[in-house]
């Protein structure tokens, strides 16, 4: 398989997948959306999803070798506390990335 | 009506577009695939995690496993739109197809009273979503093509974005044990079979999230 078909194909894979979240509601679960279980879950899946993708994304940093994932426990302390006091998505990404950018290239860490 | 209400949008999509452009474009591919990523995927925290697997060459299995379940979270969006997306096959189609996080968030947040108004307000939101990202995907890619940029650190911007995600649902449940579940389930994870950790991780706290409101039902008789 060439890098252009698999870049192809990977694209149409991730379409599809995303499609069919998008639209399963509309299709399958119409007539359910009342259901209690279903219910739960769709309040309280998505909070524990995204911790998990947090976890996810930290899950090569090394804590054990200098820095210590530094850089990283206090980039994503910043963006969590900047994110609870002013609720502003784009100031809470670009200071956390800038900050966090400015870490891994310094060598006081 | 439909533009303003997008403008916080605008600021959002095309900064981090262009992140994703910068990283897609590091991974070797021509720009236009960021582009066209944008125009037929249109999610954002899954084109992020995308780079990752295609720089590790993920099967095709993984990266549709994967975003499906990065995805989950867009199945419980539907919900509260169904009458409101209730229009012709090809518009509704679409409505669904660009339903983002941050879409979803201003349509619930904005209604208009007027339901042929709103359908028209929902595309039009929908639509120009659209446009900032695929502008954002493009102009990171092109910019990438054409200087070289020291793009080390810059994937911090997804994990920024997870946890500004984490932190909206915290405000929004204001309860602990989703978090402790997720916790758990990573630990569990982990030790059952880390190569696939974040698989394994969702379907566990699917599962005590579906056991725990048996318990909390329990609790409300």
């Amino acid at each position: 398989m060439s890098n252009t078909t698999y870049l192809i194909l990977t694209m149409l894979a991730m379409a599809i997948a995303t499609f069919i979240t998008r639209s399963l509601p509309f299709f399958a679960l119409k007539n359910q959306k009342d259901h209690p279980v279903l219910n739960f879950i769709g309040m309280y899946l998505p909070p524990s999803v995204m911790l998990l993708l947090v976890i996810y994304c930290l899950k090569d940093v090394k804590f054990l070798i200098s820095p210590f994932g530094i850089p990283e426990i206090f980039s994503v302390t910043l963006v969590a506390l900047l994110h609870f006091w002013k609720r502003n998505s784009l100031l809470s990404i670009g200071m956390g990335t800038a900050f966090y950018m400015a870490l891994i290239r310094t060598d006081w860490l | 009506m439909a533009f303003y209400s997008t403008i916080p949008i605008f600021f959002g999509y095309i900064p981090l577009g262009i992140a994703y452009g910068l990283l897609f474009k590091n991974l070797g591919y021509p720009w236009i695939f960021a582009t066209l990523t944008g125009v037929f995927v249109f999610a954002g925290s899954a084109q992020f995690i995308s780079i990752g697997l295609l720089a590790n060459h993920a099967s095709l299995n993984e990266v549709f496993l994967t975003i499906l379940f990065l995805n989950l979270r867009h199945i419980f969006y539907g919900f509260s739109l169904i009458r409101r997306y209730q229009t012709t096959l090809l518009k509704k189609l679409y409505l669904i197809f660009s339903l983002t996080d941050e879409t979803y968030s201003l349509l619930t947040v904005n209604q208009l009273s007027n339901k042929d108004e709103d359908q028209r307000y929902c595309l039009y939101v929908s639509v120009l979503n659209q446009t900032y990202w695929v502008l954002g995907c493009t102009l990171g890619a092109l910019l990438g093509e054409f200087i070289r940029f020291n793009t080390k650190g810059l994937d911090f911007a997804l994990t920024a974005l997870f946890v500004v995600l984490t932190v909206e649902q915290a405000k929004k449940v204001r309860r602990v044990f989703p978090f402790a579940i997720a916790l758990f389930s990573t630990i569990l994870a982990i030790l059952i079979y880390k190569p696939q950790m974040l698989f394994v991780a969702l379907a566990i706290s699917c599962t005590l999230i579906g056991i725990s409101s048996q318990w909390e039902a329990k609790k409300n008789v």
